[in-house]
């Protein structure tokens, strides 16, 4: 068939323009006014509600399940619902489908109260309780932990001090370990101007705005190229959907408790603590050598929150002989949610998990 | 995905330029040693107008024989952690008597699954 003249062409060209831009301006105005996406929605069982920490049971989608049940260790940063955003869009629901038991610690803003939590109240105390209770609930003894970038921090101290606890297997996504890695924090948090004691006695817990801030500055640009592009996108409802549910998750940060925050930038930032194999909890020290389960980790390579340097020594310091690092595209949010993880991570973790899970 | 044709794919380039060329630039300028000084130089300001600015309120609200945010909040907390420490103790109760959790019991699904054999 020959092609249309040119001057066809064109005018089908300006027909597309004046539509999106009609589009734009009805959707732009149906944006304002509709409520924000429902998150989280999978059907669960709250087990435990304890301060900050909660713990979900998520309802079985499958009519026969994996013995070992999945403990998912969401980051202390953000919400929990990262990795349970719409139905046909969630990490929990995936793994439901697939015939896994999961269950999640996620967290809610510490309470003024709480101020005093420290890494050994996560480790020592959050994630052995919550360990115990899956035991219960599943008659298992058992369990694979799923750690999210802090999240995964706090599974690899725990595993490291419990070898031979009830860890089958271990999971890290974007787990950083090399602090000295991660240029923009190290900057920010320099002991020669950062006063961390100052910041954690006049505050207590570290307000979420300033957690916000932080992340939105590694990419000072984003934002501004994220609003003209969600103008640019407004006829596409499936785009506008996708950046109303990444851009309330990535808005909602959380507090952190301030002693775990000065914690973490005195023992892990400046000392780093945890490559160096000096890191202290409950009277123990940390050696990530000792963790023997089989172990993954899957990092993004084009995570601009922890850069692949930070946490690329994690697989060659585990002790483990069943180990194994995977690097997939995409970046520190889109590997756990959306499109790029539903074509990557998602199966990638199924097929390991399967035969470990038994 | 943007349509080939699209005149304003051009305009698309240009924007995914500058948001990159930034991200570099002024990512550069905020790893500097100045940026951190600048930035925890204010910080410090702003926390010690910040406490400043706490203990006059803290003075006046006890002139004035009234709670302090503070306080609310700790009572609004210390009331959160006697709820929860109820609902682990009802726990504990029925656990040990043997009783039926408040929860409605589900059918659970058997936990024989393998994996499907590999083509």
């Amino acid at each position: 068939m020959a092609a249309a003249p040119p001057n066809l062409q064109l005018l089908e060209q300006m027909r597309g323009l004046v539509d999106r831009t009609l589009q734009r301006n009805i959707k732009g105005l149906e944006y304002f006014a509709s409520p924000a996406p429902a998150l989280g929605a999978t059907p669960k069982d709250v087990l435990l509600t304890r301060g900050t920490l909660n713990l979900y049971h998520y309802r079985p989608l499958a009519d026969e399940i994996y013995r070992v049940p999945i403990l998912l260790v969401m980051a202390t940063t953000n919400r929990g619902y990262i990795l349970d955003m719409a139905p046909g869009q969630s990490f929990v629901e995936f793994l439901l489908r697939q015939g896994y038991d999961v269950f999640m610690m996620d967290w809610s803003p510490p309470r003024a109260d709480e101020k005093h939590l420290r890494i050994e109240d996560y480790v020592l105390d959050f994630i052995p309780e919550c360990l115990e209770r899956v035991r219960t609930v599943t008659g298992e003894p058992d369990v694979t932990l799923v750690g999210y970038c802090f999240g995964g921090v706090l599974s690899t101290i725990y595993t490291a001090l419990h070898a031979d606890g009830p860890v089958k297997n271990l999971v890290t996504f974007t787990t950083p370990v090399d602090f000295t890695q991660m240029p923009m924090f190290q900057a920010w948090s320099d002991p020669r101007y950062f006063d961390v004691d100052r910041l954690v006695d006049t505050l207590g817990n570290v307000p979420p705005d300033l957690i916000f801030a932080s992340f939105d500055m590694l990419r000072p640009a984003q934002r501004i190229a994220g609003n003209i592009r969600l103008w640019d996108h407004m006829w596409n409802d499936e785009f506008v959907k996708s950046y109303r549910m990444f851009d309330r998750w990535a808005t909602d940060a959380l507090p952190l408790a301030g002693e775990y925050f000065r914690q973490t930038t005195k023992e892990l930032m400046w000392k780093n603590g945890l490559l160096h194999r000096s890191l202290q909890i409950g009277g123990r020290t940390v050696d990530i050598g000792a963790i023997a389960m089989p172990f993954l980790h899957v990092v993004a390579e084009h995570d601009h929150i922890i850069p692949y340097g930070a946490s690329k020594p994690l697989v060659q310091m585990v002790g483990s002989t069943d180990k194994e690092e995977v690097v997939l595209k995409g970046g520190h949010i889109s590997l756990v949610a959306g499109g790029n993880a539903i074509k990557r991570l998602w199966p990638r973790l199924d097929l390991w998990l399967q035969e470990r899970s038994l | 995905m943007a349509d080939a044709k699209d005149p304003a794919d051009f305009f698309r380039d240009m924007l995914g330029q500058w948001e990159r060329a930034s991200n570099e630039i002024v990512g550069k300028m905020l790893q500097t040693s100045e940026f951190s000084r600048g930035m925890n130089n204010a910080t410090t300001v702003s926390l010690k107008l910040q406490q400043a600015m706490h203990e006059q309120m803290t003075r006046f609200l006890a002139a004035a024989n009234m709670p302090s945010r503070e306080e609310v909040a700790s009572l609004g907390a210390g009331m959160r952690a006697l709820d929860e420490r109820l609902a682990r103790i009802e726990a504990m109760l029925i656990a040990a008597t043997g009783g039926k959790p408040a929860a409605p019991d589900r059918p659970r699904p058997p936990r024989t699954r393998k994996p499907a054999p590999k083509a």
